[in-house]
């Protein structure tokens, strides 16, 4: 009886509710996944490409064009381009460019190369789980297997000491103080001084910090081996139904710390492209992740 | 004959299309880590997803330069114009490209009476331990000076 009698004020809540999910639903409808991530794929490259000029100009000047005359997106040819300028360049800078600069430069490949098939969603799809599942899979390689001191927990340690981007973090949580880690940066100034002859240098911490370093370092682990063996996993078996959750997950707590917008913005990207079309939400998650990437990079 | 050689290997090739970029990111990471272990590549860098993952970072490389004079050695700082050439060297280092950089700073010192210039690449590590940045040497590299006349 009380299950069905619901009084005005539970039924007026109720209607809002389902009128803002169909609301949602129609927004994230209204996206075709492929059309989007095409799109997407236009912010990450006319923002977050590598800053030479001979890359920056054509490519700006091809992404505008793309923008004012949408059928170029699906272009062979717009595309050959963009690889030849943003992999050119890749080629002859390879031991200076940041990771996200090869990742976009496999993402435009993958566009282009699913053009040539018949069904280019789909194969854009797979080119996305997978270069999201290797990227991951050879992060999380080399901090278990290669690196010698992100497993003990010395990375992250060093990195709250040292890093501005962490040093909020450091602050609020490991209860380091502005001043230690002024006098930290001071003593890495000393050992780098072009005079210095020392071969050591002392760095000063809290208690605190040696536990939110254990914290970050197992975080990360988990949080991108889950990323590689969700989006690897054969489609639609297992853990491969949940992927979504484990890498927008990654996207709002790793992109609030760290300002690397380009390999975000790319995740994001190949998020949308492989994003099942029977989940409503998720690409709207995508890009409502996108907008706090961009909010938190205000803030930082 | 020819026509059906080309059309099999154009199948192959489209059947091969869906695959090219995750291939291309495999075999980039694992010459990235054949780099790193060969030729003292940087772990960040060169798209094998190294990065955040050890204290090796490019700003944990660094320089020492002295220039050899009678009198001994002196520090020598690198100037602006050399700091990108300095960068690449502490990205990769090869003898060859400390050498040249050791010959540029050379000319840099210009009149200032000199034997050669000696460099050292260094790279510190964190001891979580006694948290101390603890150096370790990873190539030095002597160049004498050259003399006009002498080749």
């Amino acid at each position: 009886m009380n299950g069905v009698l619901q009084l005005p004020y539970q039924i007026r809540q109720a209607e809002r509710l389902t009128g803002f999910k169909l609301w949602l639903s129609a927004w994230g409808g209204t996206w075709h996944g492929f059309d989007l991530a095409l799109s997407m794929s236009l912010v990450v490259l006319l923002f977050y490409t590598s800053s030479y000029w001979y890359v920056r100009r054509p490519i700006n000047l091809l992404c505008i064009a793309a923008i004012l005359h949408p059928p170029l997106r699906r272009s062979k040819i717009f595309w050959l381009l963009v690889i030849a300028i943003v992999g050119g360049s890749n080629y002859f800078n390879w031991y200076r460019v940041d990771n996200h600069q090869y990742l976009i430069t496999y993402w435009c490949l993958a566009i282009f190369c699913s053009l040539f098939t018949l069904n280019p969603g789909r194969t854009l799809a797979l080119n996305a789980r997978w270069l999201i599942g290797l990227a991951f899979l050879f992060a999380t390689l080399w901090k278990v297997v290669f690196s010698n001191d992100f497993l003990n927990g010395a990375f992250f340690h060093y990195t709250l000491l040292l890093d501005g981007r962490f040093e909020e973090m450091a602050v609020f949580l490991g209860g380091l103080t502005d001043e230690v880690f002024l006098k930290n940066r001071q003593a890495l100034g000393q050992l780098l001084g072009y005079t210095s002859t020392i071969s050591a240098t002392q760095l000063q911490d809290s208690p605190q910090i040696f536990w939110l370093a254990q914290f970050l370092t197992w975080w990360t682990i988990l949080t991108e081996a889950f990323i590689a063996l969700a989006f690897l996993w054969p489609e639609g078996r297992f853990i491969s139904r949940w992927r979504d959750v484990p890498l927008l997950l990654f996207l709002l707590t790793t992109y609030a710390i760290t300002p690397v917008l380009g390999f975000g913005c790319v995740l994001v990207a190949m998020g949308v492209a492989q994003s099942a079309p029977t989940h409503n939400y998720t690409r709207l998650f995508y890009v409502v992740a996108l907008f706090l990437m961009q909010i938190f990079y205000v803030f930082k | 004959m020819q026509d059906s050689t080309l059309g099999f290997w154009l199948k192959q090739v489209k059947c091969l299309l869906p695959f090219c970029a995750p291939i291309g990111l495999v075999v980039v990471a694992f010459l990235q880590l054949y780099l790193v272990r060969t030729h003292s590549l940087v772990p960040w860098k060169g798209g094998g997803f190294g990065m955040f993952a050890t204290v090796d970072a490019p700003a944990a490389r660094f320089l020492r330069c002295y220039l050899i004079t009678s009198a001994g050695e002196s520090p020598l700082q690198v100037p602006e114009d050399l700091k990108t050439l300095a960068g690449e060297v502490r990205y990769m280092p090869t003898s060859e490209r400390l050498t040249f950089l050791a010959s540029q700073l050379g000319q840099a010192a210009g009149k200032t009476e000199h034997q050669g210039v000696r460099i050292e690449l260094w790279r510190y590590g964190f001891d979580a331990a006694s948290r101390q940045l603890k150096t370790a040497k990873i190539l030095e590299i002597t160049v004498a000076r050259q003399r006009k006349g002498t080749g």
